[in-house]
C-alpha cells in the first residue's frame, strides 16, 4: 500500500522550500484556503515566515496530525516542551501562527507568552 | 534555493549559513515588534494575563489602556477565565458580623473586613446580605424602611468593591418584597438584580423589575403578577440562566423560575418530601451546574439529596447519606433539646452541597450539627468536623444551640471578575 498523499511545497521568506504532506499543510487555514481556491502554483510562497520558524511550525503540525486523537497527555507534554524556548523565537512562532491561521498553535504560543510576562513582571 | 524534505532532519550547512543566521536573528527580533504593535495579537496575549497584572498594564500607554478596557476584550476574557471552586462558606448571624468558614484550609484568611461600607441613613449597623451568586453579594439597608429609603448594593468581598444600585423607577412602589442576584462570570461580566415590588395594598400582586449592570438601569420585566400564598421569593437560586424559588413545600407542590432574558415566569415541580419539612434545615442550591434540594425533616434518619433534571421533568435521588455513623462520632446529634421536644431522631441542618467533579475532587456535603460544622465526603463517605463554634467563635451551651439561624452562602474568590463592578 503506497502512501499517495499529495505533497505541498512551501517557500519561506529566505527562499528555502519545504515539502510537506497535504494533511499537515491543511492545519494552516491560510494554506488550505490558498490551495482550495487555486490561488497558488506548485510552490506556496510564505514571505512572512522565515525558515527556522517554518521548520518549527511544521514540526508542531506533524506532531498534532500524526498523534492519536485520544492521547491528550502526550500532546500536552509535547506542547509544554515545544514552547519552552527563547521568547524571541516564541514571538516569531506566534506571528507565524497568526499569519498561517493555525488556531491551536496560536492559543499555545499566546498562552506561553502570557505565562512569561506573568512571571517576569 | 535548496529543497528540504522532512525525511532529512539535518540542514545542509553552506557558506551562506552566516547570512541565514543573521536574517533569522533579524526576523526574530522584529517578531516581538510585529506582535506587540498589532492590536489583535497583543490582545490575544493580554487576554491570558491575570487581572492583578492587567491592572498595572493599563498604565503602560493609552493604547494598552484602550485595548484592555475594550468591551470585546472584556467579554472574551470571561470565556477564558478559569473556573473557581467555592473555598468557603460564610454567614451573617447578626448585622455587623460575618462568619467565614473555610472548607479546605482552615487558615484561609477571611476577605471580609467589616460590612459598614454603606451609609444607611436609618441605621448604619443594619446592612444585610440578601444573596450571593458566584462570588458577588447582594446587600441591602434596613429591610423595614419604605421602598425609597432602601438601598441595594452589589459587593465583591474579594476586592472590597461596591456598587450602589439606583433607586427603583417610579411609580413609587408599595413594598419591595424580594430581591435576587443573577451572575454568571463564564458568560458575561455583567450581573442582574431582580426585585419583586408589590403594587396592590390588599394582596401580593406586584411587578418584577430587572436591573442590569450593563445598562445601569431598572426595567419593568413582568407586570402584575399575583404571588400565591405560601410562595416566597427569597433566596433565589440561579441555575441555567434563570432564578428559581421554592416556597413553603409543606403547602406548595411547585416552585417558580424566572427567565431573565425572556422576562417570563414558569413553574417547575417541587421536590418530593417525606413528612413535615422545616425550612430552616432544608437546603436548595446550585453547584457546578446542578440544582439540588435537601429536605430537613424532623424524623429523618438519613439525608436524601435530590437533583433536578435539566428539562425540569422531575427530581431524582443523587445521594443518600446514613446519619447513624455520623451520630456515633458526634453524639450531640441525638442529645439536643429538639430531639425531646420535636421528636427528632438526629439534629442536623444541611448548609451546602459542593460538587467538585469539574476539579476532579470529591464532592461533599456541609452539615451543621449542634455546635459544629461537618464536612461529609459523598464519594468515600468519610467525614470530619471542620468548624467548632465553641472553639472558633466562643459560642457556648451547644445543647441549646439554635438551628437555622444562619443562612450560609458559598464564597468564591472573584477578584478576577471585578470587571462586573468596574464597568458601571
Amino acid at each position: 500500500m503506497a502512501s499517495e498523499s499529495k505533497m505541498i511545497m512551501l517557500r519561506s521568506s529566505n527562499n528555502e522550500v519545504f515539502e510537506v504532506e497535504e494533511a499537515l499543510a491543511f492545519e494552516s487555514q491560510t494554506i488550505k484556503h490558498m490551495i482550495e481556491h487555486d490561488c497558488a502554483d506548485t510552490v506556496i510562497p510564505l514571505p512572512k515566515v522565515s525558515s527556522n520558524i517554518l521548520a518549527k511550525v511544521i514540526e508542531y503540525c506533524k506532531k498534532h496530525v500524526t498523534s492519536p486523537k485520544d492521547d491528550n497527555n502526550e500532546l500536552e507534554s509535547f506542547d509544554a516542551e515545544f514552547v519552552n524556548i527563547d521568547k524571541n523565537v516564541l514571538f516569531g512562532l506566534m506571528s507565524a501562527a497568526n499569519y498561517l491561521n493555525i488556531k491551536s498553535f496560536l492559543d499555545l504560543t499566546s498562552q506561553a507568552l502570557a505565562d512569561i510576562i506573568e512571571e517576569k513582571c | 534555493m535548496s529543497v528540504v524534505s522532512l525525511s532529512s532532519k539535518k540542514k545542509k550547512r553552506t557558506s551562506s549559513m552566516d547570512d541565514k543566521w543573521l536574517l533569522s536573528r533579524c526576523t526574530s527580533k522584529s517578531s516581538e515588534e510585529i506582535v506587540v504593535n498589532d492590536d489583535d495579537l497583543l490582545s490575544l496575549i493580554l487576554l491570558r494575563i491575570s487581572y492583578r497584572k492587567l491592572k498595572c498594564f493599563k498604565c503602560v500607554s493609552k493604547r494598552w489602556l484602550y485595548l484592555i478596557t475594550a468591551p470585546q476584550f472584556v467579554g472574551l476574557r470571561c470565556s477564558l477565565l478559569p473556573l473557581r471552586a467555592p473555598i468557603a462558606l460564610f454567614c451573617q448571624p447578626c448585622p455587623n458580623h460575618v462568619y467565614f468558614l473555610p472548607l479546605d484550609y482552615p487558615h484561609n484568611p477571611s476577605p471580609f473586613r467589616t460590612l459598614d461600607f454603606a451609609n444607611d441613613p436609618f441605621d448604619p449597623q443594619r446592612i444585610r446580605i440578601l444573596a450571593s451568586c458566584n462570588g458577588l453579594l447582594l446587600c441591602s439597608t434596613c429591610l423595614l424602611a419604605l421602598p425609597h429609603h432602601i438601598t441595594t448594593y452589589v459587593y465583591n468581598p474579594s476586592s472590597n468593591q461596591l456598587a450602589v444600585l439606583p433607586k427603583y423607577p417610579p411609580p413609587v412602589a408599595n413594598r419591595v418584597l424580594y430581591r435576587s442576584l443573577a451572575f454568571d462570570p463564564k458568560n458575561s461580566p455583567h450581573y442582574k438584580v431582580i426585585a419583586f415590588i408589590t403594587t396592590s395594598l390588599s394582596d401580593y400582586t406586584g411587578d418584577f423589575h430587572v436591573y442590569s449592570s450593563q445598562t445601569g438601569t431598572w426595567t419593568l420585566s413582568l407586570h402584575s403578577f399575583f404571588l400565591p400564598k405560601h410562595m416566597y421569593l427569597s433566596y433565589g437560586v440561579y441555575w441555567r440562566s434563570c432564578l428559581h424559588w421554592l416556597g413553603d413545600l409543606n403547602f406548595m407542590s411547585y416552585g417558580l423560575y424566572f427567565n431573565l432574558d425572556a422576562g417570563t415566569l414558569s413553574t417547575f415541580p417541587g421536590p418530593p418530601i417525606n413528612g413535615k419539612l422545616t425550612s430552616k434545615s432544608s437546603y436548595f442550591g446550585e453547584s457546578e451546574g446542578h440544582l439540588h434540594f435537601i429536605g430537613g425533616c424532623l424524623t429523618a434518619t438519613s439525608v436524601t439529596v435530590y437533583e433536578m433534571k435539566t428539562d425540569y421533568s422531575h427530581w431524582f435521588i443523587k445521594y443518600s447519606i446514613d446519619l447513624a455513623p455520623i451520630s456515633k462520632v458526634f453524639p450531640e446529634m441525638t442529645k439536643h433539646k429538639t430531639c425531646y421536644v420535636d421528636g427528632n431522631s438526629y439534629v442536623f441542618a444541611a448548609l451546602s452541597l459542593i460538587r467538585r467533579e469539574i476539579f476532579q475532587e470529591d464532592s461533599f456535603l456541609v452539615l451543621e450539627i449542634p455546635g459544629k460544622v461537618i464536612r461529609y465526603n459523598l464519594v468515600d463517605t468519610s467525614f470530619k468536623a471542620i468548624w467548632d463554634f465553641a472553639v472558633d467563635f466562643g459560642v457556648e451551651k451547644v445543647d441549646i444551640w439554635r438551628f437555622g439561624t444562619f443562612r450560609v452562602w458559598q464564597y468564591i474568590e472573584v477578584w478576577q471578575y471585578i470587571e462586573a463592578l468596574l464597568w458601571l
